[in-house]
């Protein structure tokens, strides 16, 4: 016999399919208007991706980075603040990355280490200000970590263009890595890294602290009715601190992990984005840490999908984003199907199976 | 040193401070709107970027400039009401929404110019034109202070004086009072009889609109023509402008035009060989310390209630 709160279950994710549903029929549709070969372009956009090892690889390899993001977002909001300061704790993330792996000498192991140890240090350092500045001084968590982004930008770009920038290059590279500085890949055609099992560790460690621990139930309380915590007697500014911390450490090792993985020197020429992907691949795991290496392969698919469909046909990838936007709003959406779960809870309940 | 004063005090260099104060201007009482009526003001960044690219798409089409306005006011509304439609009717959480809203707008605006103007980067292959610039008759021979205030785009003036006229309509009009009072607590304004959504709406639509000339005035009066993401933020800005000006109609107006002067400073030092990327911080740790400065009062001033 089912509980309420499984029903309830079941409607999200209805909900979660039905927004998945809607947002792809909008864009096949987009794509049959357009397209002057329907058939061709709609093969390319779905079935593309696995028609070969390559493309396959690009999937696997581009769903790295969201997952970072993606937990660091399910941290990040926890408590239910906006803190959007991950774009530029993973932006920082890499600039401090790099510029450990080129300071210090030693073995590359060594130097790996001590590069995405920087880099979770200091993507904790860039969340926890707007977390800190929350708790102290209530300032707005929201607009404080937009600017806070910016300000990793200029700052990371100063540092690489003044101190690390390979005058050979005409673009903002930095130096070359040292020999062995770098993530090895698993798969020689492609270049799906050892940063994935990395990322695989995170995300058991995040679903142990949020499921596991008492941190992170008194986490999940915060969340859900701050007074009511503060009632019960949780620290609740400690927690909002300490879940920023670990959120942006998370950020800035991905930072690093995208970095070491994916290529040989710095090579950012602006924030990548991939802190803003972060809220999509939480919200379509319905922050649960265990959805979200699926939501991050299923964005990375659609991208994937997309760039084949913008090389093969002349429709430009960024058509994404309508699918993006769709879901965000429609997973969100409270008033969907509202009805319907109103109707499923009242029968239940006056049928009397479940109490 | 002595250069550097020079510079500040040249009449080009504060005619460059309002040129590029306009958009976070316009941003900025938006957003005010916007949280004036109790509405979360994130999605801004994206309204302005879709204006942005309807301004020279619409004025080549109608071959005019109040065409490739009212083009960009158009967009903005229609994406302003959908924000409303997405958030009141169908209960979207607001800052989800907003944020939807601008992913929406980034891949839309390149998706839209890619079949307009051919290509993904920007729209230099139509021809469209820039709203006019305006020489103030009286003002324009007076030394020094005619050179600052005078040969703005006309979008610009606009902006100003749009700053009078938000405070007039909110402070001092029963419309205003309506719209702050259902942004302060709806619940109270519904329990006298005040239709909440109906105003909701009237204030997407205002700060739509206002976001639309934001946008407009990018690619048709900054630049002569859209780029992909030419707003770069400047919504979030406004945002933080709004915060900083504490939500007054000439507190935003002078929180703005400190990010006009942050920013002008920025390409002047740069020219004097100042590592520029640091400059361009200056603006944001600002606002970061002023709305905690602001914040921190505000909240000692509760505790003693």
């Amino acid at each position: 016999m089912k509980k309420i709160k499984d029903f309830i279950k079941d409607i999200e994710t209805l909900r979660t399919l039905v927004a998945l549903s809607v947002s792809f029929l909008i864009v096949f549709i987009l794509i049959i208007i357009i397209s002057d070969s329907p058939t061709k372009a709609l093969f390319d956009f779905i079935i593309g991706p696995f028609t070969s090892i390559r493309r396959f690889g690009n999937v696997i390899e581009g769903s790295l980075p969201l997952i970072f993001t993606g937990l660091s977002v399910i941290l990040l909001q926890r408590t239910g603040h906006y803190n959007l300061a991950m774009e530029g704790a993973f932006f920082i993330g890499a600039v401090v990355a790099t510029a450990a792996a080129l300071i210090f000498k030693g073995p590359p192991l060594i130097i790996l280490l001590v590069s995405m140890l920087s880099a979770m240090l200091i993507g904790a350092i860039i969340t926890g200000i707007p977390a800190v500045l929350k708790v102290k001084t209530d300032a707005n968590v929201l607009v404080t970590s937009l600017m806070l982004n910016h300000i990793c930008l200029y700052v990371g770009m100063f540092i690489i263009i003044t101190y690390f920038q390979d005058p050979k290059m005409n673009s903002n590279y930095s130096y070359m890595f040292p020999d062995g500085v770098n993530i090895p890949t698993i798969f020689g055609v492609t270049r799906i890294n050892y940063g994935m099992i990395i990322a695989l560790i995170t995300v058991f460690i995040v679903w142990f602290l949020l499921n596991k621990t008492s941190f992170g139930y008194k986490l999940t309380i915060v969340g859900k009715n701050q007074n009511f915590a503060k009632y019960s007697g949780i620290n609740v500014n400690r927690l909002i601190i300490e879940s920023a911390l670990i959120g942006g450490a998370i950020a800035g090792l991905g930072g690093a992990v995208d970095l070491f993985g994916m290529y040989n020197r710095f090579q950012y020429s602006g924030l990548t984005n991939y802190g803003w992907d972060g809220i999509l691949i939480a919200i379509v795991a319905r922050h649960k840490p265990h959805f979200v290496p699926f939501a991050a392969l299923f964005l990375s698919y659609l991208r994937t999908g997309a760039n084949i469909l913008s090389r093969t046909s002349d429709i430009p990838s960024e058509m994404i984003s309508i699918i993006q936007a769709i879901v965000i709003v429609l997973i969100s959406a409270q008033a969907i199907l509202s009805k319907y779960r109103q109707k499923l809870v009242v029968e239940k309940t006056l049928s009397g199976e479940v109490i | 040193m002595l250069e550097f004063i020079k510079i500040i005090l040249t009449p080009e260099f504060l005619f460059s401070v309002i040129r590029v104060m306009t958009p976070i201007l316009f941003a900025a009482l938006a957003c005010m709107v916007f949280i004036k009526g109790g509405i979360d003001p994130i999605g801004i960044e994206g309204i302005m970027l879709l204006a942005s690219m309807a301004g020279p798409v619409g004025g080549y089409y109608t071959n005019s400039v109040i065409g490739g306005i009212l083009a960009a006011i158009l967009i903005s509304l229609l994406a302003s009401l959908l924000f409303g439609y997405v958030t009141l009717k169908l209960k979207s959480i607001e800052i989800l929404a907003g944020i939807a809203l601008n992913t929406l707008a980034s891949g839309l605006t390149i998706f839209i110019i890619y079949y307009v103007a051919g290509n993904k980067g920007s729209t230099q292959s139509l021809t469209s034109k820039v709203a006019p610039i305006i020489e103030l008759k009286i003002i324009k021979n007076i030394p020094y202070i005619g050179k600052i205030l005078s040969g703005h785009n006309i979008l610009t003036y606009l902006g100003i004086i749009l700053v009078f006229v938000l405070y007039y309509i909110l402070y001092r009009t029963p419309l205003g009072l309506r719209i702050r009072s259902v942004g302060e607590n709806s619940a109270a304004a519904e329990s006298v009889g005040i239709n909440v959504l109906k105003y909701k709406y009237i204030t997407l639509i205002m700060a739509g609109t206002i976001a639309g000339l934001g946008g407009a005035y990018m690619s048709m009066g900054y630049v002569s023509f859209f780029s992909r993401g030419m707003i770069a933020g400047r919504g979030f800005i406004g945002m933080a402008a709004e915060a900083m000006g504490r939500g007054n109609p000439y507190g935003i107006f002078l929180s703005s035009a400190l990010f006009g002067i942050a920013d002008s400073l920025a390409t002047q030092l740069q020219m004097l060989d100042f590592p520029s990327q640091l400059i361009q911080t200056i603006p944001y740790i600002i606002t970061i310390l002023g709305i905690s400065i602001y914040s921190y009062r505000h909240k000692k001033v509760r505790k003693v209630i």
